[in-house]
């Protein structure tokens, strides 16, 4: 079983790719989304970013088949999302761990949950190898009461890799966390990454944040949710926070951000 | 999450919330032993003045020393095999089998409420129904229906008792967060595998609270089914014939014997709770070394 779902997911990587087709999708009376399309392609990394209540959340449900849009469709690898994909990987803002469970036994858990325990203790290899890679090997039988915020959200990257996902879907996985710790946050993310090849999508509302991880930014506006904006970031990888203020094309790409949202915030004010 | 509206709003004092059980009795809160001690005296002194300036008759409150005396008796009985020792052990029967029967009966109605539509909307209303009656006023009821034995006792302290095991179950089954439940669909955890793996365990803390009202509610429920059905021979009996002879140091021994009872069984729980829930990280834990 646990045979047929490695292969499964080789092979949604090696085809792994995110087209969102005229997604829309109204609650009651209110349109959350109105018509929204873009494509992530295969191995790459992009960013929604938006004013909170732009539906960039309820996108990002959308495409991680959390939720039915109520217009259009999102496909994964050439298969159209109708329930949450095999191949994908979720991350949130809080790290979700389950607290009566250790370190390692959270990090198995999707795969318990998809394929029985005989399937999760077999991976506990695998979990060993990913939370060396993230550097919590003395944590593996540790608590998540006894991790750091940071540490806890390391924890939560590992069980999103633990299925070896070609697709990584980030609802502000690191909107938690203070400043520094958000910073090596994302340089261990953009590690995974490059390591994987994965091809990710996240949502944030920090500018900073997006610039750096991304290959393609897509700003948003507020309700009714529609794209303004998708701005190609060129910047070379891997990149480190010496970026951030080293190279000036960096703070460019900042300002074209945050002039795309601006609009918006001009005509509230 | 528009199910938890209804069962936070029946009963608000019953649900006490996980966080704040652990400021109850063997939490590690109370003030310094000396403290304790000069109070306790105190209230023996305050005790023994109502006493002997008869500001309450003689008839109805008894002076210290004759109660302690007759706690003294109660318990050399009680130690000794005696008539004490044999109406304990049928009380504490009474109490312990209506507390599992509550806890189990709690605990399963409380999945139903917690989980479903129909327990939330059909279910729920008719308990709320059956926790506003004066269940006590059963207890003649259940003896024309039981007899005299166990059994009558057994139901009115487990009806008695269930209410705040369902409620506190219920409550603890919707208090997953919206993230932990999103996360779950995401690795396409079924329904039951959401309810074992996240929901359950999520919940644990507060069945505790709720069982923790349970078991003094127990005692409460067989004492008052033994003062009105009889036949069972517990200490509710023998408070009943005492008080007839209007020997009220005997029914005070006794009442304190069934508050040591309490505190025992409410401190196992305690202790259940510790062992079950050493995960968490707050004060139930932590702060009590």
């Amino acid at each position: 079983m646990s045979e047929a779902a490695d292969a499964g997911a080789a092979r949604s990587h090696a085809a792994a790719q995110v087209v969102v087709d005229h997604v829309a999708h109204r609650y009651a009376e209110v349109t959350a989304l109105a018509e929204v399309s873009f494509t992530v392609e295969r191995g790459t990394f992009a960013s929604i970013i938006g004013p909170s209540g732009c539906g960039k959340s309820t996108l990002l449900h959308i495409v991680g088949g959390l939720m039915r849009p109520s217009a259009g469709g999102v496909t994964i690898a050439g298969e159209v999302v109708r329930k949450p994909p095999t191949g994908t990987g979720y991350m949130f803002q809080s790290s979700t761990l389950l607290a009566w469970r250790t370190v390692i036994e959270n990090v198995v858990l999707p795969i318990e949950i998809r394929h029985g325990r005989a399937a999760a203790r077999a991976a506990q290899a695998r979990a060993r190898e990913l939370l060396r890679s993230a550097m919590l090997q003395d944590f593996e039988k540790a608590y998540p009461r006894e991790l750091s915020g940071g540490m806890a959200q390391r924890a939560a990257i590992c069980r999103m890799l633990v299925s070896d996902p070609g697709v990584l879907l980030l609802d502000e996985p690191f909107g938690a966390l203070d400043e520094i710790t958000r910073e090596s946050m994302n340089e261990e993310l953009q590690r995974v990454c490059l390591a994987t090849g994965a091809t990710a999508l996240m949502v944030t509302h920090s500018i900073p944040e997006a610039v750096f991880l991304s290959d393609q930014v897509i700003v948003m506006s507020d309700r009714p949710g529609r794209i303004t904006e998708i701005i190609d970031i060129g910047l070379p990888r891997p990149r480190t926070f010496e970026v951030t203020t080293a190279d000036p094309r960096f703070a460019e790409y900042v300002n074209h951000v945050r002039a795309a949202l601006a609009p918006r915030t001009a005509a509230r004010a | 999450m528009p199910r938890g509206t209804a069962t936070e709003a029946a009963d608000p004092a019953v649900a006490a919330s996980p966080a704040r059980s652990g400021h109850g009795l063997w939490s590690g809160r109370f003030g310094h032993a000396w403290q304790l001690i000069a109070f306790g005296i105190l209230l023996v002194v305050i005790w023994q003045a109502l006493y002997s300036f008869e500001i309450i008759s003689h008839f109805v409150l008894p002076a210290p020393w004759p109660t302690a005396r007759a706690l003294g008796t109660e318990l050399k009985s009680l130690f000794t095999g005696g008539y004490v020792s044999h109406a304990l052990f049928r009380t504490l029967e009474e109490v312990i089998l209506g507390f599992l029967a509550a806890s189990a009966v709690g605990i399963l109605l409380g999945i139903v409420v917690g989980e479903t539509r129909f327990g939330e909307r059909v279910l729920m209303p008719y308990l709320i129904i059956v926790n506003t009656m004066p269940r006590v006023a059963l207890a003649p009821v259940f003896v024309a229906w039981l007899g005299f034995g166990l059994s009558p006792k057994i139901l009115l302290s487990a009806l008695i008792a269930v209410f705040p095991v369902i409620i506190n179950t219920a409550l603890g089954m919707l208090s997953a967060s919206r993230n932990e439940l999103l996360m779950f669909t995401s690795i396409e955890a079924s329904r039951i595998q959401t309810i074992r793996l996240l929901k359950f365990p999520t919940a644990v803390p507060h069945i505790f609270a709720g069982l923790k009202s349970a078991i003094t509610l127990c005692v409460t429920g067989a004492i008052v089914a033994e003062f009105l059905g009889g036949g069972a021979d517990g200490i509710g009996e023998l408070i009943n014939s005492a008080s007839e002879q209007l020997d009220v140091a005997t029914v005070f021994g006794y009442i304190i014997l069934l508050s040591v009872i309490g505190l025992t069984l409410y401190g196992l729980l305690v202790w259940g709770e510790r062992r079950t829930v050493h995960w968490r990280d707050t004060s139930v834990t932590q702060r009590t070394r």
